[in-house]
């Protein structure tokens, strides 16, 4: 078995280590002894229809979305296609931000998205800093948020979760995330996937049962992971305390 | 202006009888919310000539190797302490050095200045040099982003007087406005990453026209600061400590061990994540952790982000079987490690432990 992994803009789309997905869901492939091949895809790349079982795309800076939204653009028909196929796709935060309808930085011209998911952001004043922990169907995530885009869900397009500590998609209305078939979008760094193995599995879970049929993940020893998990979830109760703000 | 200094002096009394170090800004802090410009009517009444040094890394090897050639050349300066680098680190110092009506017996300032605190350290310091080391991902998290602080520190300079002079590498250089004289030095990477805080430094002896053997000496014969690599002992054994807080400076002493083939020691990690670290730890995924595939030895772990660490070093390629988890720092440190790399609160931590040692 082989899954073949796009990695979108590595360079401009990596901010908050969100390469450590990468990392995450090539270890879990390969310790199931899975082939897996990583393309990343930058600006002008090839990314022919069909040529990938799973994509990441990280977040990046408004600076460095600007640089990539008309690259992304010209790449919707591939994207959008891929969605319909059921390819399971994760994006964070800027690229998330540019799947939605579109994002209207601080400065400059509103960028066009890709419209996977009925969702838009807007620039606001209020940076949205700190550890985060949402609630979803496959139990919490966990990880750390930074962004001053608000983003609001139109009909039709659900969140991944529900925020139980932390500000998610726009600091009000307490969703987090996007889902759009299996394509997941969501503010969360941290690195996400290494310390949510759950969410991991089940990303490449799709992307199995997609090219082989329906297939049951072998368990891996993921001690250190939970532990980092539970660690992070504690650290975040403690530090975002309502109390700690008169520090 | 008396009043906030002598208010300001009584709170750094108090906190001297009631608390065990630590609180330095807080006289500050106290000053300027009674009086906003204490700072500038300081400086002012008192014509102080600041040299200001500012940067991801680099600011406290930068100003105390400025400082020893200072000393060289008989002249006497005040300067903040390292992790007393925002405005009411710099009140604090000045509350401290003055008298009660504000007179300071020193001409010369040497500040260390936070990233995001430029523009209004600039704006009431007025300083004749300010030195920008260098601008890499630290602490986003408190920051924003890396475009944000550009533009603060453009405006900075805008803010400067007239007479000012800029000391910067090449690449922040092309990314500053050239309305002040610009003194630039091209940027070593990795593992020769204090070459250039002495660039830095002899650009401002020659703005300055010191002596230029003065210089030199002071180059040859400095001790960097805590956490900058001198060697400590720890329960009567030599250890060396390298301050790690963003990826580049991470990598940059990962390099120099594996260069000076000390990677195969034992090493102690520890990564904090309070406030003063930077509450964000996905940097640590940004680190090329290279050579660790072959690694016999454990790696131990240790501060409040212990097991994301532990995590980043299983997906590096060190076998989990030598990864040890000691979330204490205190427990940590039985393993007698030969470098450790700490955050910036682990550091303030070690030094502490390693004090008092002495006295035991």
């Amino acid at each position: 078995m082989k899954i073949i992994i796009a990695h979108l803009y590595p360079e401009e789309m990596n901010i908050y280590g969100d390469r450590g997905n990468i990392f995450s869901l090539v270890y879990r492939l390969k310790q199931r002894g899975i082939q897996v091949l990583v393309k990343s895809v930058d600006r002008n790349d090839p990314l022919p229809p069909g040529s990938f079982d799973l994509l990441f795309a990280g977040g990046g800076q408004d600076q460095q979305q600007q640089l990539i939204s008309h690259d992304l653009f010209n790449r919707r028909h591939v994207l959008q296609k891929a969605c319909q196929n059921n390819i399971p796709m994760l994006t964070i935060c800027g690229s998330y931000q540019l799947f939605g309808t579109y994002f209207k930085p601080s400065s400059g011209p509103k960028m066009k998205g890709i419209k996977i998911f009925k969702a838009y952001t807007i620039a606001s004043k209020q940076r949205k800093i700190g550890n985060i922990i949402i609630k979803t169907k496959f139990g919490k995530l966990v990880g750390f948020e930074n962004h001053s885009g608000n983003t609001f869900l139109q009909p039709g397009t659900k969140p991944l979760g529900k925020v139980l500590i932390g500000s998610g998609n726009n600091g009000r209305d307490k969703t987090e995330g996007a889902v759009s078939n299996n394509v997941f979008g969501c503010y969360l760094h941290g690195s996400l996937l290494p310390k949510n193995p759950h969410f991991g599995d089940y990303l490449i879970q799709l992307a199995l049962t997609n090219k082989y049929g329906p297939i049951k993940l072998k368990p891996l020893n993921d001690q250190l992971e939970w532990q980092a998990h539970a660690s992070a979830v504690s650290r975040t109760r403690k530090l975002r305390h309502p109390l700690l703000k008169y520090f | 202006m008396s009043s906030a200094i002598i208010i300001g002096k009584i709170t750094a009394f108090l906190l001297k009888i009631f608390s065990s170090g630590g609180g330095t800004a807080l006289p500050g802090l106290i000053a300027l919310k009674l009086n906003p410009a204490l700072i500038n009517q300081i400086v002012k009444k008192n014509s102080l000539r600041s040299i200001i040094i500012t940067g991801t890394n680099g600011k406290t090897t930068t100003s105390r190797l400025l400082g020893e050639i200072f000393k060289l050349h008989g002249l006497k300066f005040i300067h903040n302490r390292s992790g007393s680098n925002l405005l009411r680190g710099i009140a604090s110092t000045l509350i401290n050095q003055s008298d009660g009506r504000g007179r300071i017996k020193t001409t010369w300032a040497i500040w260390e200045i936070d990233e995001a605190a430029v523009k209004t350290a600039v704006r009431q310091l007025q300083p004749e040099i300010a030195i920008f080391t260098n601008l890499s991902r630290d602490q986003l998290d408190r920051y924003g982003e890396l475009d944000t602080i550009l533009k603060d520190w453009r405006e900075a300079i805008s803010l400067l007087p007239e007479k000012a002079a800029i000391v910067t590498n090449h690449q922040l250089a092309s990314a500053f406005p050239k309305i002040r004289p610009l003194f630039t030095f091209s940027q070593h990477s990795s593992a020769k990453y204090y070459l250039n805080h002495r660039a830095a430094v002899k650009a401002i002896c020659r703005i300055l026209k010191f002596n230029s053997d003065l210089v030199e000496r002071a180059v040859a014969g400095f001790r960097p600061a805590f956490g900058r690599g001198e060697e400590l002992i720890l329960n009567h054994k030599p250890v060396k400590i390298f301050l790690v807080k963003n990826p580049a400076g991470f990598n940059a002493v990962w390099q120099m061990l594996h260069e000076q083939g000390k990677l195969n020691k034992q090493l102690l990690i520890i990564l904090n994540d309070l406030i003063a670290d930077g509450t964000d730890v996905s940097w640590i995924w940004d680190i090329d952790f290279n050579y660790l595939n072959s690694r016999k030895l454990p790696i131990i772990v240790s501060g409040t982000r212990t097991n994301d660490m532990a995590v980043r070093l299983k997906y590096a390629g060190l076998n989990p079987a030598l990864i040890r988890l000691e979330p204490k720092i205190k427990k940590a440190l039985t393993y007698s490690p030969d470098y450790i790399l700490p955050t910036y609160t682990a550091m303030l931590k070690l030094r502490q432990i390693i004090f008092r040692q002495r006295f035991d």
